[in-house]
């Protein structure tokens, strides 16, 4: 029996610490990370915090001197500079109206996209081209004012062959009038304008959920559907639920994206104060300002989701 | 009496059966005239912009006054290339851009693809403390450290080079990193584990595990972190400003209004009259701004067979 017990035990003994020495090769894998990450985020986010309580004058090729200022530069972002607090207003009111809008949409478009059906290939590579061609500078050359007049005098023209006199935002108006409150009207007409951005900024969103969408398997779908179920019981009780985790992450990938997209107010204007090489100071100051209040976003999207979402491992 | 019931209950089958298969029908097809309609209408507004400029690349100014000219130019006209060429600088631009982008993609491939490994294949203690910090990459606003790495660097003398990009790259600390380590992770996660034990039976350690069975089939997902994070560093001029000093693609399209009047003025293009500059120089920026997307439109083209291949492959089971 013991001779038994001793053939058993020693390969698993020797395999686990094969194993574990196997398993600590990972740090080495790692490493360039963990380097990376004291070099260039802990030690600058020291650094930054530091620089947030003083005022910045570089000097020379290389160095640069720092002169204390206590709270001052967080007093004049928040009580002396009016503009601070409307462009963080502007950019949370742009973040929220982006996670409403954003996450249904590339889930829907996922859950479409991962469907078998004529033309996908070539559907999946248009849909996922604004990942490619909409980044930092070219995204803003979209707004382009020959094109917004260009496309204005067909969509008047548009409205003229109808014949009526008016724009199409007018007509859906003229429509809706007196049975919804104006507010209603007015989000669904921004909502109307804002199709393309939506479709824009929802790319990686939907590689994110298709990847989820991959990882519920076949049968499950099957054996449901031998029971009896519809699809659309299908979509509800499997589906969703399954695809809990990618929706957590999206939701929180479409927060930090909408707040730190070049495109917003905040950081757009960070951004020329850094180009300028002054003001450093308020610069970082409003970005701490900045970076806290995106904590607090996200930290009450991950409690208000995370006990709700069903982990299938 | 009981043959009538039976052929009751038979025709109620019947009956039952031919609704349910009408109703599937209907499902059938709304479903499929809904799903082109969404995939079409989608297509048609990803893909009017795009057009669009290249329509307006085309054209005179004639035609931007011509009401009648909506997307076809009347005056069919290539100079608006070749003085959009002139005023980029666009060869020399496109040199140094391509040059960047191609450092940081490759540097940020090689990083993410060996950290993103190293986070899905090894169960070491701490791993997932660790992973909070990749998370934190994700969450910080890259501002927040911008400036002091701007500094550090500075104090170093690398600044103005390619130095800071080859340094944040190696370290997968650039711009997104997090972002890709959490993708290749996944996708590395999905490869069956018997894959690295029948590697360990034939005597391959974890590093020749990694270089010679796992690169092979990370392929696509390399290729993606590789499109994205070049696309990325094309289109950036946050990192660019601060810490690469020559021009470059993005830099110049943000002040192309400045090198038109320039230019205008040095008479080294074709000269405008004074009450068409404006709508000169929109044909301008929409034929450069073409010219930038076009180099990535090609990457996309070659990459877009394994770029689709890690989004079906990323996170499969069974």
């Amino acid at each position: 029996m013991s001779k038994k017990e001793n053939v058993v035990k020693s390969p698993r003994r020797s395999g686990g610490r094969l194993m574990t020495r196997r398993n600590n090769t990972g740090w080495v894998f790692i490493a360039p990370f963990l380097i990376g990450f004291l070099v260039f985020y802990a030690i600058p986010l020291v650094q930054s915090l530091v620089f947030s309580f003083n005022d910045i004058k570089i000097v020379g090729a290389t160095g640069y001197t720092l002169e204390p200022k206590g709270w001052a530069n967080y007093n004049h972002i928040l009580f002396v500079d009016p503009s601070f607090i409307k462009r963080l207003m502007t950019a949370i009111e742009n973040m929220a109206l982006d996670t409403i809008i954003v996450v249904p949409f590339s889930f829907f478009s996922a859950l479409i996209l991962s469907r078998e059906f004529k033309g996908r290939a070539a559907a999946r590579a248009i849909f996922f081209l604004p990942v490619v061609l909409s980044t930092g500078v070219l995204a803003s050359m979209d707004s382009n004012s020959l094109m917004d007049q260009l496309m204005a005098r067909s969509a008047t023209d548009a409205a003229n062959a109808m014949g009526a006199g008016f724009s199409s935002s007018e007509v859906v108006n003229k429509l809706l009038e007196g049975s919804m409150p104006e507010s209603i009207i007015k989000f669904m007409t921004d909502l109307s304008g804002k199709l393309y951005d939506v479709i824009i900024k929802s790319g990686l969103q939907i590689i994110i959920f298709m990847s989820g969408l991959n990882t519920i398997s076949p049968s499950i779908y099957e054996s449901s559907s031998i029971e009896g179920a519809t699809a659309w019981e299908n979509f509800w009780k499997i589906t969703f639920p399954m695809c809990g985790p990618y929706l957590l992450l999206n939701v929180i990938y479409t927060i930090i994206d909408s707040f730190t997209n070049i495109s917003n107010p905040v950081i757009n204007h960070v951004k020329n104060q850094m180009a300028g090489l002054k003001d450093f100071g308020t610069a970082i100051a409003s970005v701490w300002v900045y970076f806290i209040i995106i904590g607090i976003v996200l930290g009450a999207a991950f409690a208000l989701m995370a006990k709700r979402v069903f982990y299938h491992e | 009496m009981s043959n009538n019931e039976t052929v009751q209950v038979a025709q109620k089958r019947a009956f039952l059966g031919s609704s349910y298969k009408r109703r599937q029908m209907i499902t059938k097809v709304a479903g499929f005239i809904f799903r082109l309609a969404f995939v079409i209408g989608a297509c048609f507004l990803i893909l009017q912009p795009l057009l669009m400029k290249v329509s307006v690349s085309f054209m005179s100014v004639k035609d931007v006054y011509d009401q009648t000219v909506k997307v076809i130019p009347k005056v069919f006209t290539i100079s608006n290339y070749s003085d959009a060429i002139v005023i980029a600088r666009f060869w020399g631009n496109l040199g140094r851009s391509f040059l960047l982008c191609l450092v940081a993609g490759l540097t940020q491939t090689f990083s993410c693809t060996v950290v993103g490994y190293g986070f899905a294949r090894f169960h070491f203690k701490g791993r997932d403390l660790l992973f909070v910090l990749v998370v934190i990459c994700m969450v910080v606003p890259t501002q927040v450290v911008l400036i002091p790495q701007f500094l550090n660097f500075k104090m170093l003398n690398m600044n103005g080079g390619l130095w800071p990009f080859i340094c944040l790259g190696l370290t997968a600390c650039a711009a997104r990193c997090g972002l890709y380590i959490y993708l290749v992770r996944q996708f590395f996660r999905g490869i069956p584990k018997e894959v690295d034990e029948a590697a360990a039976i034939d005597g391959a350690g974890p590093f020749k595990t990694f270089f010679l069975i796992m690169l092979q089939s990370a392929v696509p997902i390399m290729v993606t972190v590789f499109l994205f994070s070049f696309v990325w560093q094309w289109g950036d001029n946050t990192y660019t400003n601060l810490f690469y000093s020559p021009n470059t693609l993005a830099k110049m399209l943000n002040s192309i209004a400045y090198a038109f009047d320039q230019k205008q003025t040095a008479g080294t293009v074709s000269v405008i009259a004074a009450q068409d500059k404006e709508a000169y120089k929109d044909i301008v920026t929409a034929t450069t701004t073409l010219m930038c997307i076009v180099p990535l439109l090609v990457l996309y083209l070659f990459s877009q067979k394994f770029f689709i291949q890690s989004i079906e492959r990323t996170g499969i089971v069974g």
